[in-house]
């Protein structure tokens, strides 16, 4: 079965990009457009891994990863940020929440490919 | 009952249990696939929904083509089969559905569903040969205007690769052939802050890079006309351009002209051969080459595995340390297992203890780092337990506190890998799916069991009360009510939990809603703007069922009474589209429903007349009663059911129903309104209920119910059916003698006087094999049964109802009623 990812992003093209990137690489995607949305799936679903925006209006993205790390309904799902914010602390905030990775916008592909195959295990 | 009965036993004997089985099945998932298939005809007109609608519809199509299929309805899969190629048709044609291709398509499902329906009533063989003719010939017409029409030439970006059109692909793998160096470049919109692009200079600089031989642009982030700010880049654009420059040069020449200081982001990717080929021939085959070198690998592996070290370094907590340490094994367990260092069911903590792999230094070092704090602080656990604990509370009040679900996993963790050392098998144990379906019939069982203990806990408290009342306060009473009160938390917990479990979000039936109000207000020809809000509040899923028709014909009155006509709309200097607001709130453990409209409200002055002229009022009352009386006024049954309802402008058809409805769900209405401005109804609801089925029947003209499932039998008898056996009455029925119970002396109520005249007793005889001997049945009824406040418990009382006209009911306990004997 082809691994399956959660991106979250309010904006519809980085989920497009992000998606088509993945896709490639033959990961399902599904998109959530905010953090309730994303909350909303992560609860119905088990996803391999998800893609976090960090500025999102509604809920962030931090709040987003706290909250699913306190439920951890599916058992450990790893979780990728992606940022557009390049402060030293922006990403030990990440990590502080329970991010697995830290990207920074705009994203190298492969670099997006092999980070998403690296931490679902899947060649 | 028995005609049911009978008609099955008939059923049996002429072998037709098993073909109605049969049926049933066809129907059950015919009605499944078909079910709310509307609403995602609707998609199809929406440009951005319409690839997932499309899809949705036609994965339940074939679904059902199967199914008709293995039922030998070959005209029905004739049908549905055009029926596919048409929706395929509009897929990948033109960007909008025109609403008379969407029409036909609502009726064609209108169709198949009351065939199904009719089908269901009068046998599978109705489906044989079903008159389909209009249907068909429309759907050729449809079809060859469809080849007519232009291919799709926009793109979704959001999947770029995978709806790019036919000729897109084909003409992208031949770029490809011809020359190596081909990106997709996305101009990509991140934020709202405003910019000032040259967008000459931006297409010169692209044409210096190379040739540009593909323009794609997203305009989905285009709001509203009004709530457009020109000054901000709403548009994404998409590329395709040949060059014989790397992608990171490109990328830092587009910069130079859009500035970075800009929430608009250049990607610059290269389009690979094996992508393409990928999409153009299968989706996904997750297993093709990568296209990505061996140092690249080794680069990113380096940087994950570093921004691992980071995050197990920032552990402020043992417990948060333990935490991060499975989060970081768990992740290099899924690098090695990428790497084919270990295999899936390998397990790499294992295999670095035992040196049975070769590993990276900086990847063993890691483990073993974890491993060790890991094992010390298992140490420390057992060691001092209370210290431990006492630590965990100072620290919780730290801002990263111990999660429950942290507690979970971690538990799991060391769990599987003691599990792993004896069983040797892999991590990917850890998570096991947590997830369950139940059938609902469960669930409500279980409601109705935890429902029966907080009752007989009620009675235990009531019980206690007594034994104090007779024997005096004691130490055991006082123990007893100890666990009373420890059991009646319990009790409520559990009863919380079950609760919840039954707890649905209320957009399953606002969903419902969009193609109804389409349909309506296009009959009507008035325009309305559908906005729904709350859609995630949870509520009991008895109650969203039940809430479909009274919210059906609240929203059917707000188009056809509350909203205007256009032209009268602009006329009043409101927006030619009416405004239709659905609302869901939680307030305390209420659910509150809002349905607005912006339409031309309640006249209350109208109302009045109205209500005099049929005499619910007089006229001096009338007078003097304020706005909130006047809209009372329209709860009452019969107030306006004329044919003149349109002229009162307002509501109130069959308010009064959809009161009863909601009364009957523990809830209640309200309605507000201002003339001109518009009318909004509060549905206020209770986010769980329990409904049960009882018996009603009067005592005294008062009105009680005893549950439906304690309920043998209702029988008339005579008075000299009634006997004496051992000084007390019993009824003999059939040959079968039974004690009596003449409720109404059982709870004090009997006035001697009048039982002498009756001849005719109604009785009703419980399972248990007492006659209760009552005034008068009603019938039955669903209701909520409420336990009473412990002030007024008692055992005889299940608990009390608040039924649809407002009066409220106790039910009575049908255990208790033959202890009394």
């Amino acid at each position: 079965m082809n691994p399956s990812v959660l991106i979250v992003d309010d904006s519809a093209a980085v989920r497009g990009f992000h998606g088509s990137i993945l896709r490639n690489v033959g990961f399902e995607v599904e998109e959530a457009a905010n953090g309730y949305e994303a909350l909303e799936k992560y609860l119905a679903k088990k996803f391999d891994l998800l893609l976090v925006d960090v500025n999102m209006p509604k809920m962030h993205g931090y709040e987003l990863i706290r909250q699913i790390r306190e439920q951890e309904l599916h058992g450990f799902v790893p979780v990728i940020v992606i940022s557009t914010e390049s402060g030293e602390n922006d990403y030990l905030e990440a990590f502080r929440v329970g991010a697995n990775l830290y990207l920074e916008k705009p994203v190298d592909p492969i670099c997006l490919q092999l980070s998403a195959k690296m931490l679902t295990g899947i060649r | 009952m028995l005609a049911t009965f009978c008609k099955n036993a008939y059923r049996d004997k002429v072998g037709m249990t098993e073909m109605k089985n049969e049926s049933n099945g066809f129907i059950k998932n015919a009605k499944k696939l078909l079910d709310n298939i509307g609403f995602f005809v609707l998609g199809l007109e929406d440009a951005y929904e319409k690839d997932k609608a499309a899809e949705e519809i036609l994965s339940r199509l074939s679904e059902l083509l199967q199914l008709c299929k293995s039922y030998d309805f070959n005209k029905l899969s004739s049908f549905i089969e055009s029926l596919i190629k048409l929706i395929k048709e509009i897929a990948q044609k033109e960007k909008f559905l025109d609403t008379e291709i969407s029409d036909f398509l609502l009726d064609s499902f209108e169709r198949i569903i009351s065939l199904v329906e009719n089908a269901e009533k009068e046998g599978l063989e109705t489906l044989k040969a079903p008159e389909l003719k209009e249907f068909e010939g429309r759907i050729s017409e449809f079809l060859d205007e469809m080849d007519k029409m232009p291919q799709a030439s926009v793109i979704h970006t959001d999947d770029m690769l995978r709806t790019i059109s036919k000729d897109k692909k084909i003409f992208l793998n031949e770029l490809i052939q011809k020359s190596e160096n081909v990106y997709e470049i996305l101009l990509q919109v991140v934020g709202t802050k405003a910019v000032e692009i040259d967008v000459t200079e931006f297409f010169d600089k692209l044409k210096e890079i190379g040739e540009v031989t593909h323009i794609d642009a997203d305009t989905r982030k285009l709001p509203l006309l009004e709530e457009l700010d020109p000054s901000i880049p709403y548009i994404s654009l998409t590329f395709v351009l040949i060059s014989d420059k790397n992608a990171q040069e490109i990328e830092d020449t587009l910069y130079k002209v859009i500035g970075t200081d800009t929430d608009v982001k250049v990607l610059v990717s290269p389009v690979f051969p094996d992508a393409i080929e990928k999409f153009t021939t299968s989706k996904g085959d997750s297993l093709s080459a990568m296209s990505a070198g061996e140092d690249k690998v080794q680069e990113v592996m380096d940087m994950i595995i570093s921004q691992q070290e980071e995050f197990y370094k920032i552990a402020e907590t043992p417990e948060d340390r333990r935490w991060r340490g499975n989060m970081v094994i768990n992740v290099l367990q899924r690098i090695a297992e990428y790497m084919g260092w270990v295999t899936k069911s390998g397990n790499l903590v294992k295999m670095i203890k035992t040196n049975k792999i070769k590993l990276p230094e900086r990847f063993v070092n890691l483990v073993n780092l974890i491993i060790n704090n890991d094992k010390k602080l298992q140490e420390n656990e057992s060691k001092d337990r209370g210290v431990y604990a006492a630590r965990t509370e100072n620290e919780g009040i730290e801002r990263r506190e111990i999660k429950k679900g942290e507690e979970k996993i971690l538990q799991e963790y060391n769990e599987s890998i003691s599990r792993d050392m004896t069983n040797n098998k892999g991590f990917s144990e850890i998570e096991t799916t947590k997830t369950l379906k139940v059938d609902q019939t469960k669930i409500d069982e279980l409601m109705k069991l935890v429902g029966e203990l907080v009752a007989v806990n009620n009675g235990l408290s009531f019980m206690i009360k007594k034994i104090e009342m007779e024997y005096g306060s004691t130490d055991v009473t006082k123990e007893l009510k100890d666990k009373q009160v420890l059991l009646k938390r319990i009790g409520n917990d559990l009863q919380d939990i079950v609760m919840s479990l039954r707890l649905l979000p209320i957009k399953y039936i606002f969903d419902r809603f969009p193609r109804m109000i389409r349909e309506i207000s296009r009959k009507l020809d008035k325009k309305v703007r559908l906005v729904t809000e709350g859609e995630e509040t949870q509520i009991d899923k008895n109650i969203v069922t039940a809430l479909y028709d009274p919210m059906l014909h609240i929203i059917r009155n707000a188009i056809d009474h509350g909203i205007e006509k256009p032209a009268e709309r602009l006329k009043k200097g409101k927006s030619e589209e009416g405004l239709l607001v659905l609302k869901a709130q939680k307030i305390g453990d209420k659910v509150i429903i809002e349905v607005r409209d912006d339409g031309r409200g309640i006249d209350t002055e109208v109302v009045k007349a109205k209500a005099v002229q049929k005499g619910f009022v007089s006229a001096e009352k009338a007078a003097t009663m304020d706005e909130h009386a006047v809209l009372e006024l329209l709860f009452i049954p019969g107030f306006s059911t004329s044919d003149d309802v349109t002229e009162l402008s307002g509501r109130g058809v069959g308010m009064d129903v959809v009161r009863d409805t909601v009364r009957r769900l523990g809830g209640n209405v309200r309605l507000m309104s201002k003339a001109g401005v518009g009318t909004s109804v509060y549905l206020e609801l209770p986010v769980t209920m329990v409904t049960s089925r009882v018996l009603l029947f009067t005592l005294k003209e008062r009105r009680y119910a005893l549950p439906l499932e304690s309920v043998g039998e209702l029988v008339k008898i005579k008075v000299e059916d009634i006997r004496k056996m051992k000084g007390k009455e019993v009824v003999v029925l059939r040959g079968e003698i039974m004690p009596l119970l003449r409720l109404k002396e059982f709870m004090g109520l009997q006035n001697d006087a009048e039982e002498k005249f009756d001849t005719e007793y109604s009785l009703v005889v419980l399972n248990n094999g007492v006659a209760v001997m009552v005034d008068e049945f009603i019938g039955e009824q669903e209701i909520i049964i409420r336990p009473l406040p412990e002030e007024l418990s008692s055992v005889y009382f299940l608990g009390a109802a608040i039924l649809g006209d407002g009066d409220i009911v106790l039910v009575l306990n049908p255990e208790k009623l033959g202890g009394g004997i």
